[in-house]
């Protein structure tokens, strides 16, 4: 009998040092997988590229070095658990981040927008002045049709603001108000060649 | 020797433990985070998003066999599909490079040949009397073709191509068109050139003054003794592609004519004019065939009244069918003709291919 329990003691004084010693830090974990999926939610991969992609890469990281951990047999999940925390707060900058730089060249596309109305609420009062009568009117014409396609085309750039895509919305208005700006200076031409031809 | 037997148990122990496959993982995790900087989104390979899928999967399995107690473990699975998936995001650089280059390659010159085009035939287009909807194609093409640009600096080359390849379509439709357009008008071309070619020997014959008009050239040239004395800038009715059918089409004639009036002061409302004959026996025959075959109105008009007159100078094409020039050329026009000059208006004196390819 005394022989028996003696057998056992090792066993009975390993196993606990087994058993025990880190518990995995999944709350921490499945914060910092939600706080990354909020980054994207943000659109930190289109807005912010580079720091989306270090970010994912941070949180594979620790992944990584918490299966390194429970592969061992002493396990200590506390630089992991401070690498998640970390996670958190970075995942957080970065969705700011995006915010901020959406919200930046969203203002852009508004601000450029707002100036192309204006180009062609001047093109349009332009046109009212130009000369009436067969003398403007063949070249009004062709003008005429051009301001229409850019009419339709803020209509487009209107609704991918609306819509949040603001990168090709971007691409868009800058585009319209090259052209808007090339009508403008062709229609003050137009108005100066005729007035000048008048005195 | 209890103490032998926790140190045999723990020796054991410690040599049934597997080795973790840590190394291989973090080797296949910077790997592929290396690649992943260096390509640009819009390229990534099959094979980059393969190793992610390998790693994905190995870090499951890892995680899997983690939970299973020590003596079982077995990472050998993952150790293999770890080392896969850095072999595959190595090579991805190199396959999404090959790809990029090539597609960067087709983009420049796709963009440079429709800013060729498009530039090309702005000048064909703003010249030339097209419909609205030809007109807003190629308006829309342009547009886009600046927006392609504009995506493109942003990097964002599949959204560029994309934009290059609606502006294309639009561009090239337009353009089609216009030269359908021009084609037609230009199967007269051997017509002009004989009729310019006569008169300007009967010119040189009888030792006498004539006017050539070239519609797409936009002058108004005289010639004395066959040859060429002066020039002039001219502008025509905005319909002038082709000749004229009736009154009110907003066309210039086309066709032998002569000078039947001089006109000046209080006669004209235009400095100067002079009054030619329009409508010719050819076009009385042209105007009677189009009512007969349903081409002109019953109740339309074949017109007159057709001048080359003054206060041009405007920089389109505006008449109702006349001929403009600036009052100064209109002076010095009106001093070198007479009644009787022969006054030859043709579509056009340079061949077509020339033209596109000013």
């Amino acid at each position: 009998m005394k022989i028996n329990r003696l057998a056992i003691l090792p066993v009975l004084v390993i196993f606990p040092l087994l058993t025990s010693c880190g518990k995995v830090p999944q709350a921490e974990i499945d914060a910092a997988t939600v706080a990354v999926e909020n980054a994207k939610t943000a659109q930190a991969d289109l807005y912010v590229q580079a720091e989306f992609m270090a970010l994912q890469d941070s949180l594979s990281a620790v992944m990584a070095a918490i299966e390194t951990e429970k592969s061992k047999l002493f396990k200590s999940f506390k630089d992991e658990t401070e690498k998640l925390t970390a996670v958190v707060t970075l995942a957080g900058q970065v969705a700011a981040n995006a915010q901020m730089r959406k919200q930046e060249m969203k203002a852009e596309a508004e601000t450029i927008l707002a100036a192309l109305m204006n180009v062609m609420t001047e093109n349009e009062a332009l046109l009212v002045k130009a000369p009436k009568g067969k003398e403007g009117r063949a070249a009004l014409e062709a003008i005429k049709g051009d301001l229409d396609v850019i009419t339709s085309g803020i209509a487009d750039a209107q609704a991918l603001l609306a819509s949040d895509d603001v990168i090709n919305a971007l691409n868009k208005v800058q585009a319209l108000k090259d052209k808007a700006d090339a009508i403008n200076v062709e229609l003050t031409g137009v108005i100066e060649k005729y007035s000048a031809r008048r005195k | 020797m209890v103490l032998t037997a926790l140190l045999g148990a723990g020796l054991a122990i410690y040599l049934s433990i597997p080795e973790s496959p840590a190394s291989e993982i973090e080797q296949a995790r910077s790997t592929i985070q290396e690649a992943k900087k260096n390509i640009h989104s819009d390229f990534v390979p099959p094979s980059l998003h393969e190793a992610e899928l390998l790693y994905d999967t190995a870090m499951s399995k890892w995680k899997k066999e983690n939970e299973r107690f020590f003596l079982f473990r077995n990472y050998d699975t993952i150790v293999v599909l770890a080392r896969k998936s850095k072999e595959l995001a190595m090579d991805s650089p190199r396959l999404a490079s090959l790809h990029h280059d090539d597609f960067a390659e087709n983009l420049a010159v796709d963009l440079e040949e429709l800013g060729v085009l498009s530039k090309k035939h702005q000048w064909l287009i703003s010249k030339l009397p097209i419909d609205k909807r030809t007109s807003n194609l190629f308006a829309r093409g342009t547009i886009e073709l600046a927006e392609a640009y504009q995506a493109l600096n942003r990097g964002q080359m599949k959204e560029s191509r994309r934009i290059v390849d609606d502006a294309r379509k639009n561009l090239e439709q337009s353009v089609h068109k216009t030269l359908d357009l021009l084609e037609n008008y230009f199967e007269s071309f051997p017509v002009w050139e004989k009729t310019a070619r006569e008169a300007i020997n009967q010119s040189a014959r009888s030792r006498s003054t004539m006017i050539l008009v070239d519609k797409m050239a936009a002058r108004c040239e005289v010639y004395s003794k066959g040859k060429l004395v002066a020039g002039f800038d001219a502008e025509f009715g905005p319909n002038w592609i082709g000749t004229k059918h009736y009154s009110g089409d907003d066309a210039t004639p086309e066709g032998v004519y002569k000078v039947t009036k001089k006109k000046e002061g209080r006669n004209t409302k235009y400095y100067k004019a002079l009054l030619i004959d329009y409508p010719n026996p050819s076009d009385k025959v042209r105007f009677n065939e189009g009512i007969r075959e349903g081409r002109i109105a019953r109740n339309a008009k074949i017109g007159g009244l057709i001048e080359i007159h003054g206060h041009g100078g405007k920089g389109t094409h505006w008449t109702n069918g006349c001929v403009a020039l600036l009052d100064s050329d209109m002076a010095r026009l009106y001093s070198l003709v007479s009644i009787n000059t022969p006054v030859i208006i043709v579509g056009s004196l340079t061949p077509l291919d020339k033209i596109i390819n000013q």
